[in-house]
């Protein structure tokens, strides 16, 4: 579904971000990325996602080099590798249901399909009542749930998910993670960069850890055991 | 695309024009006096041809024929000479259609009764337009039949009372003009092509998220090309509706002025000639619009927008 091949990933400032990174991520797997924070997570992401290319190596998505999409087969793989931006992303003068449905509009989507897609997602992440909000008159959590029901618009097949859990409690938190399983257990690809040491350890999915731009460990499925102390 | 993305594609044209109204009518006026300038330059362009075209109805040149050409030889230059090029029509007046003719104007020659006709045949031509007249002069000058008295385009103008410097004014007028009509499509297309450029500007982040989310790059383009088209097309419209009622109220002027030659475009051929104007005015404006896009989203892949 996703691999990479001695990817390397410059920025235009010449910062080198990831340094011949090679993996494989299977189609319905779930993985987490973790690492300190600058060593390369978000980057990572953003080549799946192409925004970034890579200045040397391969990225394929899907089967496809991303490096050779036209501009119009990168707006389609978009569509079907939904982005939960750490930073959200929103747009300040429409409402977090306008938000969402903004998706869905430019990809040229009918209003009645939009009007039975987005109510549902925003009760997915319960923001029913926040629908006619703007972005700057709900807490920072309640913003990052907008930006999840955005990823989830069309119904991607792939799934990155940059910091979910950040701006949330630990209860939250633990709903958007449910989710986010869920949603990989319909079959989605899920690659969640984190920081939340406890979900990971609970979950026990495969973690990849990324330390100054390179990949120091990849740990299949059930390696690591729920600590006491943490359970779903 | 489907009639949904047409929908987002006009909800968008019209937010923005109203967000932007200060821009959006800062641009309409620019266009609205490029395109009238334009739109009066090539008014005043027809309306000049118009005129010289009258003019040049009205002149003619005669050849004057050798005393021993006979009159089938004149009868078949007749035709000839009808038939070159450029030529609208040839006339063969006889040396005794002619005399007639002297006659009535001068009355000294009545007293040459009875002497043989001092006269010869004559062809007289008329050219499809005034500027073909010097080239046609000198064609029928250099005919052996001829006498050497072809009369120049000056002469044939002086002796019919026609301004020659129209004529020949209109020679440079069609190039020093045509540039500066150039130079207003430019300009139009330049505002145009900034105006794109700073909604683009405005609303980079919007873009980027719709990119980060999955537009192509034709749904992301469409509401700006749209925009740039409305304005074009309303700028035209408003000089239109400056041009064609000043053009209806000179012709009224000019028909009054008693002066038969000053004659201007007929109010129904006004129609196309905005038509077209407007049709210019709204491709002005796609394109205006399509230079700024093309440089925009061709950053592959675009920067990231905070
Ligand atoms: N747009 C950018 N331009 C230049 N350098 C960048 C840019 N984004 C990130 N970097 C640099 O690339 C490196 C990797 O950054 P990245 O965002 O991938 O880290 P991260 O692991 O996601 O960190 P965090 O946990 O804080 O989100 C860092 O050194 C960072 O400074
Ligand atoms: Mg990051």
């Amino acid at each position: 579904m996703i691999e990479l091949r001695d990817v390397s990933a410059v920025y235009p400032n010449g910062t080198l971000a990831l340094g011949e990174v090679n993996c494989k991520i299977e189609k319905g797997e779930f993985v987490f990325l973790v690492g300190p924070t600058g060593h390369g997570k978000s980057s990572l992401l953003k080549l799946i996602h192409r925004e970034l290319i890579p200045s040397k190596g391969e990225v394929r998505v899907a089967g496809q080099d991303t490096k050779t999409l036209s501009p119009r087969q990168v707006a389609f793989l978009r569509r079907r590798v939904g982005m939960i931006f750490q930073d959200f992303r929103l747009l300040a003068t429409r409402t977090l249901w306008e938000n969402v449905a903004f998706a869905l509009r430019v990809t040229g989507v009918s209003r009645r399909r939009i009007h039975r897609v987005v109510p549902d997602l925003l009760r997915r992440v319960h923001l029913s009542d926040k629908a006619d909000a703007f972005p700057d008159q709900v807490s920072a959590g309640e913003q990052q749930r907008a930006a999840i029901a955005r990823a989830l618009v069309n119904s991607p097949a792939i799934l990155l998910a940059d910091e979910p859990t950040g701006n949330l409690d630990t209860d939250t938190g633990w709903g958007i993670m449910k989710l986010l399983a869920d949603i990989n257990l319909s079959g989605t690809t899920v690659i969640c960069a984190t920081h939340n040491r406890g979900i990971v350890q609970a979950l026990r999915r495969r973690v990849i850890t990324l330390s100054h731009g390179k990949i120091a460990l990849d740990v299949p499925v059930g390696a690591i055991r729920p600590t006491a102390s943490i359970r779903i | 695309m489907g009639l949904q993305s047409l929908d987002f594609i006009i909800e968008e044209v019209i937010t923005n024009l109203r967000r932007d109204r200060l821009i959006s009518f800062a641009t309409l006026g620019v266009v609205a006096v490029a395109i009238c300038v334009l739109g009066g330059i090539i008014l005043f362009l027809l309306n000049l041809r118009l005129l010289t075209e009258q003019v040049a109805k009205e002149l003619k040149i005669t050849v004057y024929l050798k005393r021993d050409v006979s009159r089938d030889r004149a009868k078949s230059l007749e035709t000839e000479v009808a038939a070159w090029p450029r030529v609208s029509s040839a006339r063969l007046i006889t040396k005794e259609e002619g005399w007639e003719e002297f006659k009535k104007t001068h009355p000294v020659g009545e007293r040459l009764e009875g002497f043989p006709i001092p006269w010869t045949d004559a062809v007289e031509v008329r050219t499809q337009t005034s500027a073909d007249v010097p080239a046609i002069g000198e064609k029928l000058a250099a005919l052996e039949e001829a006498k050497d008295l072809v009369p120049t385009p000056e002469e044939i103008g002086a002796r019919t009372g026609v301004p020659q410097r129209i004529i020949r004014v209109r020679h440079w007028m069609n190039y020093g003009v045509l540039l500066l009509a150039g130079l207003m499509a430019l300009a139009g297309f330049l505002i145009i092509h900034n105006t794109t450029r700073l909604s683009l500007f405005a609303r980079r982040r919007e873009i980027s998220i719709m990119q980060q989310v999955g537009a192509t790059p034709g749904f992301v383009a469409a509401p700006f090309l749209l925009e740039g088209a409305v304005h074009g097309f309303s700028g035209a419209l408003l000089a239109c509706c400056v041009l064609v009622p000043v053009h209806m109220y000179l012709r009224a002027l000019a028909a009054n002025s008693g002066w038969a030659l000053l004659k201007l475009l007929p109010d129904d051929q006004l129609l196309p000639i905005a038509v077209a104007l407007i049709a210019s005015g709204t491709l002005l404006g796609v394109a205006g619009a399509w230079l700024s896009l093309r440089r925009f989203l061709s950053r592959d892949p675009e920067p990231e927008v905070r």
